[in-house]
């Protein structure tokens, strides 16, 4: 539990108090915590150390790109595997994807597997997830670059090599 | 009256919630055949600079909180150098409805133009050389 839920549940608790008992003391307290709060929100840092720095996540992101590792690749069924737990969503025209963990499921330094596919276009990477100074989440970061599948590969292969036995018979 | 004020500090409560934005990206050797690390990275997002170092797995991180205006659709702009070798990429923030705010910025370092130039007149030099001597 961060420490805005844990604040959320006490605001909760003292409210339950506050309907019971109708006490002045309980009103000022929950008037306080909810001063307390915006306070250290406006003035959390510029680098985040606010109450967002404690929402335990890790962030899976990266780009899927073309074979020639510049053309990013839109509509691709991107598929993260941390420690077994699947997550599915499509990158964004840019390329860019995004999924999130609860970082109990997906913690600092597991590897995280990412494949795309779009079309006749395959590709995967691996990566590993890192914590970073001043990130509020854990973050593992994995490009993907695109490539003709394997069975593609293999039918252009055997076409072409058809085509040539086929051109030399006939020369000779 | 009791509802309304418990109302209104639970919604003090709940406003606090800023979204941060991560600018990342990973950097890349010449023919992104292998991760930089230790490569110096500049991030500007909205005129914000913030500076970092790659990690030993060539991937770089930073946070931009709600008031630097880092915001979904805003263009980060990237810009790494390691040695003789620099590069520069952008990546548009993205609203992803997650934690945070991501924008993606890889960047493939390339020798910079000095070197290459170098390099061009050097070689330039030693041809007009050699067809001198045999003429």
């Amino acid at each position: 539990m961060n420490i805005f839920e844990h604040n959320k549940v006490f605001i909760l608790k003292s409210l339950y108090l506050f309907m019971k008992n109708s006490t002045f003391t309980t009103l000022s307290i929950l008037i306080m915590i909810a001063i307390s709060m915006v306070t250290v929100s406006a003035f959390a840092t510029p680098e985040g150390s606010g109450i967002g720095a404690f929402s335990g996540n890790t962030t899976v992101g990266g780009k899927i790109w073309a074979s020639d590792s510049t053309t990013p690749v839109g509509g691709a069924n991107v598929t993260v595997n941390c420690n077994s737990t699947m997550r599915y969503t499509t990158s964004l025209s840019d390329g860019a994807y995004s999924v999130d963990y609860n970082s109990i499921i997906c913690p600092l330094s597991a590897s995280v597997t990412v494949t795309a596919i779009k079309g006749s276009l395959s590709g995967s990477t691996t990566a590993t997830v890192q914590s970073f100074p001043y990130i509020t989440v854990n973050l593992a970061i994995a490009d993907v670059t695109l490539t003709p599948e394997f069975g593609m590969i293999t039918g252009m292969i055997t076409l072409f090599g058809a085509l040539g036995i086929f051109m030399y018979t006939r020369k000779k | 009256m009791m509802p309304i004020m418990a109302l209104l500090i639970l919604s003090l409560a709940g406003g606090v919630i800023a979204k941060n934005t991560v600018v990342a990206g990973v950097i890349w050797n010449s023919d992104n055949s292998a991760k930089v690390p230790l490569a110096l990275v500049a991030v500007t997002c909205n005129s914000t600079l913030k500076n970092t170092t790659s990690l030993s797995d060539g991937t770089y991180a930073v946070n931009y909180v709600e008031s630097e205006g880092c915001s979904d659709g805003t263009t980060a702009t990237v810009t790494a150098s390691k040695g003789s070798l620099s590069g520069s990429s952008s990546g548009t923030v993205h609203d992803f409805g997650l934690t945070v705010n991501l924008a993606i910025a890889s960047v493939t370092l390339t020798p910079e133009f000095g070197i290459i130039a170098g390099v061009l007149t050097v070689f330039g030099a030693l041809g007009i050389f050699m067809i001198v001597r045999r003429k």
